[in-house]
Parts: structure tokens; sequence; C-alpha cells
């Protein structure tokens, strides 16, 4: 019980500290808008033919950006959750870690309260990304379960991408001293894992060893599952994908209590 | 009743380095005992101990009635702590800073607020709370932490290194408040400093502390008495031989020392013999110029038990990056 009330303790805290700077949630929101804007329209009438049809235009997806849309959102979770993970690195330098170090609480209920924290964020930023996407680009919702009920898949999609992600970035976070090595590793990581998760181009017919790395990414399943509760079609399974969501949820979840109870 | 803090033997190394080598402490409840000594004598690494954060190699430690090894969390519950480098959220307001900690350590939503208001009031931080503390000086942030450690009522509060990088008017301010949370709360507390004015000025005991050791422990007049007298230092005019032989007759006076330009004494207790020294003089036929007094210095203490001045040593890499730290943005 208490470490449910130290947990929103601590994601309260960074609440309070996101809502102070709207700056922070207007960022968050440019990168992949211009991925959108310049890549995704880039994409869709760069390559189309003389007759304005374009190659890039498959199964139901309206234009390429139709198709893209779901990835690039996925995206800016990415980057946003693993950086609400660094945000430990900055705690630590700054001093205010050892408030809590100290604190008569477990340090575990930091942990969580630091994923709920980026997770709300990410949410944030992920639903905002998602009205945008529908009201300004070529998104279209055809899933065959309804606007609602495919909206509120997306929502619960994008939490566990977002817990996972955060997870591993404090996992990250731990063991390193400082941001710039965060840096280092977070994007060595992090590009291939938006690379090859679908979000740019089909990935099932890509040759063998691409196979197995793409099996181990767990943001392919995230943007499938994505792609299905806005779309209606997938590469795999929903159950595939949600039950891959949820153990890299739930590994991500010990990985980063473990390192952090540790550093 | 059990002492607020004991520790036997305690003994923490890392690699090679004897960071504490052997302390023995006893803080009687009430008490607002100082730990004394130069940068890197240990003074961090024991609090660090007592307050839980770091396991001791060997030796055993006790803070509120509790085993630090055994019951941390029952000793965090009873401690309040102010750290020697910066922990406060600076994107956060003052309030908001005091709100979280109230959380974290279960004070009743039914007193939090006000108990919250008084402790503002106490360190003057009433009109800036809903500043954030990014907009705060050092000296408002260190008395904001200082709020903050009494927040959830400790039995045992830490402060360590309280007035580091602070100026000299608001290490009096910040005094003056660790002397009335002391006094009017009975609060025992326990602070690290290596400005010897502030161990004199603040506490009732001190044990000075050197590579990890004990050296000397007392009150600071016992420790400063422990060196001989005062020195009382008088320049005459004329009769300068009649004068010090007047002197040595004296029964409070222990050495007298002819200089060129009048005469050192080293006297018990230099404010009283003052007076009765000018009338030896001028009995004696001679005249006072001018009279000094110099009182024995915990310094003094800290040399004749170590060999060294307190401040010799410069600050190392990491103090100067702490010192950085600390006045950046301010």
């Amino acid at each position: 019980m208490t470490i449910v009330v130290d947990t929103v303790t601590v994601w309260n805290r960074d609440m309070l500290r996101f809502f102070r700077r709207p700056s922070r949630i207007v960022t968050s929101l440019v990168t992949p808008l211009v991925w959108m804007g310049m890549f995704g329209y880039g994409m869709k009438y760069g390559f189309a033919r003389p007759d304005g049809t374009s190659p890039l235009q498959f199964g139901n997806y309206a234009s390429y950006l139709d198709f893209t849309a779901p990835g690039i959102i996925a995206m800016g979770m990415l980057f946003t959750s693993i950086f609400s993970g660094m945000s430990i690195i900055f705690d630590r330098q700054f001093g205010f870690l050892k408030e809590i170090l100290v604190a008569p609480v477990r340090r575990i209920s930091f942990v969580f309260g630091k994923s709920l924290g980026g997770m709300s964020t990410a949410l944030i930023q992920g639903v905002t990304l998602l009205v945008i996407a529908t009201l300004a680009f070529d998104l279209r919702f055809t899933t065959g379960l309804g606007f609602v009920a495919g909206f509120l898949l997306c929502i619960g999609v994008m939490a566990m991408i977002g817990v996972s992600i955060v997870n591993l970035g404090v996992a990250i976070a731990a063991k390193t001293e400082s941001h710039e090595v965060f840096f280092l590793i977070s994007q060595f990581l992090v590009m291939p894992m938006f690379f090859l998760s679908g979000a740019l181009y089909p990935t099932k017919t890509l040759p063998g060893w691409f196979q197995i790395v793409i099996a181990f990414n767990p943001m392919r399943y995230g943007v499938d599952a994505l792609r299905w509760a806005i779309k209606g079609t997938s590469e795999l399974s929903i159950f595939v994908d949600v039950g891959a969501l949820l153990l890299f949820t739930l590994g991500t979840s010990v990985m980063a209590a473990r390192f952090f109870e540790r550093s | 009743m059990a002492a607020a803090i004991s520790t036997q033997r305690l003994v923490k190394h890392y690699g090679d380095v004897k960071a504490v080598d052997g302390v023995d402490l006893s803080v009687e409840r009430g008490e607002l005992y100082g730990f004394l000594g130069p940068n890197g004598a240990g003074k961090t690494t024991t609090i660090s101990i007592l307050s839980t954060m770091l396991k001791p190699t060997s030796g055993a430690a006790s803070v509120a009635g509790f085993d630090v090894l055994t019951r941390p969390y029952d000793v965090r519950r009873r401690i309040g702590i102010v750290f020697q480098d910066p922990s406060l959220d600076e994107e956060l307001t003052g309030r908001e800073n005091m709100v979280f900690h109230a959380r974290l350590y279960k004070v009743p939503r039914a007193q939090r607020d006000r108990r919250i208001d008084d402790l503002l009031a106490m360190v003057d931080l009433v009109d800036r709370q809903h500043s954030r503390v990014k907009e705060y000086s050092g000296g408002m942030r260190r008395r904001l932490e200082l709020a903050r450690g009494l927040l959830h009522d400790p039995e045992v509060l830490f402060l360590d290194e309280p007035t580091l990088g602070l100026d000299p008017q608001t290490r009096n301010h910040i005094w003056d408040y660790i002397r009335r949370l002391n006094q009017e709360r009975g609060v025992t507390m326990m602070l690290t400093t290596h400005y010897m004015e502030e161990a004199d000025a603040l506490c009732h005991r001190i044990g000075i502390i050197d590579k990890g050791r004990i050296v000397a422990e007392g009150t600071p007049s016992d420790l400063k008495s422990q060196l001989g007298g005062d020195v009382v230092h008088v320049k005459v005019q004329a009769a300068n031989g009649a004068v010090a032989d007047a002197l040595k007759a004296l029964p409070f006076v222990r050495t007298v020392t002819a200089m060129n330009a009048g005469v050192q004494l080293e006297v018990q207790h230099g404010e009283s013999a003052i007076p009765k020294v000018m009338d030896a003089v001028r009995e004696a036929g001679g005249v006072v110029e001018s009279i000094s007094l110099k009182k024995p210095t915990l310094n003094d203490v800290f040399v004749k038990h170590t060999g060294r001045e307190i401040r010799e040593e410069d600050m190392d890499a990491q103090g100067r990056m702490r010192f950085f730290m600390r006045h950046r943005r301010r």
C-alpha cells in the first residue's frame, strides 16, 4: 500500500514539472510532425507516377502517410520515453535523488513513479499526435473495431510502449554516470529500434537475418498493434503483438527496478 | 534514556583509504554535537553511515534507538538530514518541495499544511514559498532545506556543512535558526563543519576528527582550556623591569615574558585579569599604552592534536566542483 502512495508521490512531482514547462509538450510534437509533414508528404508525392498514383500506395492505405503515421507516432513516443528515463541522471546530478534515497520509502516506488510519469508524458504526446495526424494529415481510422474501441486500444498500446521504454531508459540511466554516455547508448539502441519497427516500411518481406533482429525489437510489436488498432490490418496477430508488449513491459520493469536498486 | 546517536568502533574503508577508522560516539538527546575537521576527515562518511545511506565496513551504530544496519527504515523515519550539497528540486516551488517531503514521510494530511506554514514562517520563507527554487538565493535554499529536514518532526537532525559557501551574514542567520530549533524543539543535532567559529558558536560538545579518527572531544571551552590560558599582551611606557616583577607576583598569572615593547602574560581568565593587570602596572610605576587579549581557538586545539592547521589544505578537485555547483546560477 505504501508503495502505491509513494509511487503516486513521485509521479505527481514529474507531472508538476511537466506542466510547468509547456514548451516540453510542444517540442515533443515537433519532430514527429516534421516527419509526417516532410518525410510523409515527400514520399507520397516524390514517388508518384505521372498519372498521380503511387507505388507506395497499397492495401487499404490511402497514401504512404496513412501507412507511416502510426509508426511515426510510436517513434515520437520512443524518443520521449527513453529521455524520461534519463531524468534520473539529472536528479542525481542536481542532488534531488538523495532526498528520495534517504527517505523511508522503497526504491522501487521511485522507479514505478518514474515510469508512470514517463508514461503519462508519452500518452499526452501520443494522443495529441494521433489527433493531429487524423485531422491534418492523411491518417484514417478504418479499423473494424470502430473509432472509439480503436482509439481506446491505441491508448492501451501507447501506455505499454511508454512504460517499457521509460523503464529501459531508467535501467540504462541507473548504470551510467553522465548524460553524455546515456546519449550514446540510447542512440545506439533507439535508431535501430525505430528503423526496424515497421514504422517506415513493411518488415514481412525483409531477408531472414533481419527477421531475427526484428523479432526482438519491442517497437515492432508496438507499431504493428497501433496499426491494427487504427487501420485494422497488421503483419502479426494483435494477440501476439499485445502479448509481446506485455512481456517486454514486465521484463523492463524488473530490469529497471533491479538496476536501480543496485546503483 | 539511551543516547540519541551512538557508534562503536565504526570503520569504513574505501579500498586502501580508511575514511572512518574506529569512531566511538555518544550523543545525548537534545544535544547539539559538532563534528569538526578538515575536508576529507571522514565527517560526511560518518553521517552517511548514520543516515543509513552507506554500510560500514565494520562496527556498529544506532540512531534514535535503532540499529542502522538492521532497522534502517525505523532510523530513516526518525531522522532529518540537511545534505552538504543541494538536494532540492529547482523546478518546483519551495512549498511544493515541502509537500513532496511531507508525502514521502507520511506526515498526516490534517497536520501537513499547518506544519509547512509554521516551518516556512520560522525560516522566513512565507513570502517566497510560491517561487521556484531556482529563483532562490543560496541562503534561502539552505533555510528551505533546514525547514524541510524538520517537517516530519525528526528526533535527530543531521546537518552536513550547513553554511558551506554562504556569506557571513547568511551564516549568522542560519546559526540563529539552528540554535532556536535545538532550544525550542529539543531536536538532537549533529553537525559537521570545518569552520572553527561555527563549531565554537553552536555546539554543546565537539569531536575533532582527523583522518577518520576522533582526536579530541569535549565542550568548546574544555577543549580550549586544555591549551593553557589566555594570552594578555601589555604595552607599557617605562619601568618595564619593575612592571614584569609586579606582574609575576599576581596569583592568576602563569608566565610572564618580557618583550621589547611590553610584556606578554599567560593568564587563567583573560577578561577578569585585565583590570587587575592594569592596576598592577600602574602601582609599579608604569603607564599602560595598550592592552590586548588573545583567547585560544579551536584551531589551536586542532593544531595541538594534529600538528596541522585545519584549513591548510587547498580544496581538492571534488571540493572545487562542489563549490562550483553550489554557486551555479546564484
